[in-house]
């Protein structure tokens, strides 16, 4: 029960967004023409299309983040027994941090970390 | 009573709108509203999670699944060029190759399901501290310890990471900034937008 309110904050959410659009679609006019109904793009004329490429740099960013984003995981069950586990599990993380951060010096010495 | 109605109740909306979620990511022909359905769904297993009083699970499916994995199929997604997905007529090969691994998985996955013994738990017994228990048994070295997986966990994470750089790396970055959004021929050469160009 103490997810109550995560539950009510997500109801609070959807009816918020669903009542203004319901309310928008009843109250506003309805008048489309040509030049309502273009792309809005800085007061210029849209190039080209909306789809354009992401640059390589993102993936490669969202991967290491993903990597380092499980090993986070891991640290929470870790930190929640760490006063019961002490100095053994201080050693196991120790070991499990250093593996990644041969990784991490990888990612930085291949030049993985800096912006292309 | 009303919390066991309530619980029930949620199980089965969560369930539905999962399901829901789940048929528009095969269904839908737009990559990137397959990619926020799957976010929806992943979002909605970890209501799920919570309602098993999994809380830990519930963390790292946020954390990993929406927060990572997802984001990191968008970013795919964007590498690609969208006229390169839209394929309306597939190939008679293709298919029959999609057929085929979709009928493999079918098979795979009800073998596991119609295998398990499902066993109700009529004891009524509620989980609680699973992270402690997590915590526990991921760092304990004994006979019915996990640390030596646990470790190797790093090794996987570190083989991924440096396999995920060599192959990223080989692809050539594109020469024009992410927003020029330069899809005419030779467009992505200007610098400067149309309007304060002088035409050649």
């Amino acid at each position: 029960m103490e997810y109550f309110f995560l539950l009510l904050f997500t109801g609070l959410a959807a009816v918020l967004v669903g009542a203004g659009l319901l309310t928008s679609y009843l109250v506003a006019p309805h008048r489309p023409n040509p030049l309502k109904n273009s792309p809005y793009e800085c007061g210029e004329p849209t190039i080209g299309q909306s789809w354009v490429q992401f640059n390589v740099g993102y993936y490669l960013f969202g991967l290491l983040f993903l990597v380092f984003d499980v090993e986070a995981a891991f640290l929470y069950p870790w930190a929640v027994v760490f006063r019961q586990v002490g100095l053994t599990g201080l050693i196991e993380m120790g070991l499990f941090l250093l593996v990644l951060i041969v990784g991490l010096v990888y990612a930085w010495r291949k030049g993985a970390l800096e912006w292309v | 009573m009303i919390v066991q109605a309530t619980h029930t109740v949620l199980f089965y909306l969560i369930a539905a709108l999962a399901l829901v979620m789940a048929l528009s990511v095969v269904f839908s022909r737009k990559l990137l509203r397959a990619a926020i359905a799957l976010m929806g769904v992943l979002a909605l297993t970890a209501g799920l999670y919570i309602l098993l009083g999994a809380e830990f699970l519930a963390g790292v499916q946020v954390l990993v699944y929406v927060g990572g994995i997802v984001v990191l199929i968008v970013f795919a997604i964007m590498l690609t060029r969208s006229s390169d997905l839209l394929e309306d007529q597939p190939t008679l090969p293709r298919a029959l190759l999609g057929a085929f691994v979709g009928l493999v998985f079918l098979v795979m996955s009800s073998a596991v399901f119609f295998s398990s013994p499902f066993q109700a738990d009529t004891s009524g017994a509620q989980v609680t501290d699973d992270t402690v228990a997590i915590g526990r048994s991921l760092l304990d070295y004994g006979p019915k310890g996990y640390v030596l997986p646990f470790e190797i966990i790093s090794l996987l994470l570190l083989a991924a990471a440096i396999g995920g750089i060599v192959i990223a790396r080989k692809i050539p970055a594109p020469s024009q900034p992410f927003t020029s959004g330069g899809d005419l021929p030779g467009e992505a050469d200007f610098t400067q937008p149309r309007s304060q160009r002088e035409e050649a």
